[in-house]
């Protein structure tokens, strides 16, 4: 690969872009990157110059971010890395349902490593017989049940965020508390693994500290079929189409 | 051969606490910049036993009676003397003393301990030393240090120093020539003897021939410098940690908020950890009692999930349990007991993954616990039972022991949903069916039980897990879970 095929972005102070960024890449290169990110392989140390790009999908040290796969390919290869970014907050809007067609397969995950798995006030009695059968270790699966007055539910979750000894963190939270949101996005940094905020799609015009953001729809025309539109999308380059399908059935 | 089972020398170490009453106090006061004197609680003539900074600057001296201080100093406070802090405080410095020695002597208002046969253990005596002033760092006690070959020259040497220094008698006796008399345990009318006579240092009296001594001056005296050279140890009666740990503090004034029991209570747990240090035991569960004036007493129960001895976590749950009390009355004294258990189980794993965390999962749990509650932490398990409503159980943390062991499921179990709910009437029309039938049937002796399962997407696209019920009349369909 040669220098001059890379594609070069201004280094700018925040890591996010927005899917509204002024530099639009061609498709060719939007796959390049991904190529590249996946193989952890460029090797232009060499060139002075190369320490001074930013390049979509690493962190501005030039680490790759680790990552996730969300175990479906489609939306695997919209995510910069290849899935679901760790040690960042992602959120998830949801019509109210169907976020556990995407943890399911992230939580299996986790639980195959022998980490632990904490969810923080799930809306619904969880069922044992569902939750082993998508592969999840139900010996390290902690539910716990804190009410969302005083903030209890996000004082949970920045405790098991900041311990560092919990693999995901899944919080289904309806507050709107900016301020303990971002104590949760601070303390998402210092943690190594997966963590998701499960809320109501009625939150996303809200703003968010979450670096990733993907809203749930429910797509009437492809039945079977989810819709997940990212609306913003921490490390991509641009987002030819910020959509991506997983089939669900 | 014979050279390398040579015993290590005698080395005594005495820790000092001069001001022992005083930090007892200080320990529970308010105030603690307002000038006071201690006096005897319940005596008959009120004898100033021990002043604070400021009333000693004001001429205020152990020994003169509360007319005299009060002469000196107008607004100076007369507390009684805190003999149950004091005696918890030795209690702990016996306990820290405890774990660098096997040899623990409690004296007056210090505690001697044999460190010679520790040293190697502990790494030279500098590195002891570092330990032991680690150690003693929680403990808000001025200390003062002695080292010398025998007991009673180790108390000496720490009498002398001041607070916060440590003196080694590295050229023994000769170190011992300069002090006074009056320092050591030589009773007082030989003293004044000794001194009309011109011999004032214990240079002096040690050249003074033994025989003339014993002649002169009576046994006594030649006990007391016996005692000093190490040609005769006399020593107190040796301590031993207790069985129990129990400790009680009792309050000058009625205490009605839970702010300065935190306190208290902080002290007592650090205490406690120094305690199973000193036994290499663990603590599960704990009894804190608040007694109160005319009610009876409040009594916390503080259990762990795992058997522990860091004061860190022992104090952040007591602290949590403390947060949530509502007191019912004022609290005149506050107990802690303990039942050590053996030892503290190896858990740690040198491989374990989660070992850099900086919380350990325990601990995390239980901190999450002591905030929402016990049966806010909850773990699931199946349960081979093929009526679905049976087949999933949950428990509290503290009960997960109840729960049924992992067993696997049956390989050909037809997709079952991540969450159930109590049936709900629902419309066929409102769904098209994915996969289905799976009939159920069973357990007609608890609730007749007749259904076919459906796996259906619902039209707003969510998926979910109905069933139709053929027990009732016209069959109809209820919603039961989903994912």
């Amino acid at each position: 690969m040669h220098i001059d095929s890379l594609p070069y972005l201004a280094l700018s102070a925040a890591n996010d872009v927005a899917p509204a960024a002024p530099l639009a890449l061609g498709q060719s290169t939007q796959k390049s990157i991904q190529k590249s990110a996946h193989k952890n392989s460029p090797d232009f140390s060499g060139d002075a110059a190369a320490r001074f790009v930013w390049r979509g999908g690493r962190s501005l040290s030039g680490a790759l971010h680790p990552v996730l796969s969300s175990g479906f390919p489609d939306l695997d290869t919209k995510l910069p890395g290849g899935g679901w970014p760790l040690n960042t907050f992602n959120e998830w809007l949801t019509p109210g349902h169907s976020e556990w067609t995407l943890l399911k397969p992230v939580l299996a995950q986790i639980s195959a490593r022998g980490e632990t798995v904490m969810c923080i006030s799930p809306p619904h009695n969880l069922y044992a017989p569902g939750l082993v059968q998508a592969g999840i270790d139900l010996r390290s699966l902690y539910v716990v049940q804190a009410s969302a007055k005083k903030g209890a539910d996000l004082w949970a979750a920045e405790q098991a965020l900041r311990a560092g000894c919990v693999g995901a963190v899944v919080i289904f939270s309806r507050s709107t508390d900016q301020q303990s949101l971002r104590r949760i996005k601070l303390a998402c940094e210092s943690h190594a693994g997966f963590c998701v905020l499960v809320r109501d799609a009625a939150a996303a015009p809200a703003t968010s500290p979450a670096s990733v953001r993907a809203r749930l729809h429910v797509l009437p025309s492809q039945p079977g079929k989810l819709g997940v539109e990212f609306l913003k999308l921490r490390g991509a380059a641009a987002m030819q189409s910020a959509w991506a399908l997983c089939g669900v059935c | 051969m014979a050279s390398a089972e040579r015993t290590t020398p005698a080395l005594w170490l005495c820790l000092h606490a001069p001001n022992l009453l005083l930090d007892a106090v200080c320990a529970e006061l308010a105030q603690p910049d307002m000038p006071f004197v201690l006096l005897e609680p319940k005596a008959q003539r009120a004898l100033v036993l021990a002043a604070s900074q400021n009333a000693q600057t004001a001429g205020i001296r152990a020994g003169q009676t509360l007319a005299q201080a009060r002469a000196r100093l107008a607004d100076v406070r007369a507390l009684p003397r805190a003999t149950s802090t004091e005696q918890a405080l030795l209690e702990t410095l016996a306990c820290v003393a405890y774990q660098h020695s096997h040899q623990v002597h409690p004296d007056g208002q210090g505690m001697l301990l044999e460190i010679g046969a520790s040293l190697q253990l502990f790494g030279g005596l500098s590195a002891l030393l570092q330990k032991i002033s680690q150690a003693l760092q929680t403990l808000a006690l001025a200390i003062s240090v002695g080292l010398a070959p025998n007991p009673a020259a180790a108390a000496l040497l720490a009498r002398i120093t001041r607070v916060g220094h440590v003196c080694i008698a590295k050229r023994f006796p000769q170190r011992l020539h300069p002090i006074a008399i009056a320092h050591s345990d030589m009773p007082a009318d030989i003293c004044e003897a000794l001194a009309n006579v011109g011999v004032q240092t214990l240079g002096q009296l040690i050249a003074i021939p033994r025989a003339n001594l014993l002649r002169r001056y009576g046994k006594r005296s030649v006990a007391v410098l016996q005692a000093l050279l190490g040609e005769r140890t006399v020593l107190p009666p040796a301590w031993h940690p207790p069985a129990h740990f129990q400790q009680t503090q009792e309050f000058a004034f009625h205490v009605d908020s839970t702010t300065p029991l935190r306190f208290v209570l902080k002290r007592m747990l650090q205490a406690l950890a120094s305690y199973l240090q000193a036994r290499d035991n663990s603590v599960q569960q704990m009894t804190l009692r608040l007694l109160h004036r005319d009610i009876p007493e409040t009594t916390l129960s503080i259990g762990l999930l795992q058997p522990c001895r860091d004061a860190t976590l022992m104090t952040h749950l007591a602290e949590q349990k403390l947060e949530q009390l509502q007191l019912a009355a004022a609290v005149t004294a506050i107990a802690l007991h303990a039942v050590p258990l053996p030892a503290l189980p190896c858990t740690a794993d040198l491989f374990d993954p989660a070992a850099h965390a900086s919380l350990p999962l325990p601990h995390l749990l239980e901190r999450l616990q002591g905030k929402l509650g016990a049966a806010a932490i909850r773990m699931l398990a199946c349960k081979a039972d093929h009526r679905p409503e049976h087949a999933s159980v949950d428990a509290a943390l503290s009960e997960r022991s109840q729960l049924p062991r992992p067993t696997q499921l049956p390989s050909n179990l037809p997709e079952r949903p991540i969450w159930t709910q109590s049936p709900e009437r629902i419309q066929p029309e409102q769904f098209r069916v994915l996969s289905g039938p799976e009939r159920i049937e069973s357990g007609w002796w608890n609730s007749d039980c007749r259904r076919d399962y459906y796996r259906v997407q619902h039209r707003d696209g969510r998926l979910l897990w109905v069933f139709q019920d053929h027990a009732e009349r016209d069959a109809p369909w209820f919603l039961q879970g989903g994912d």
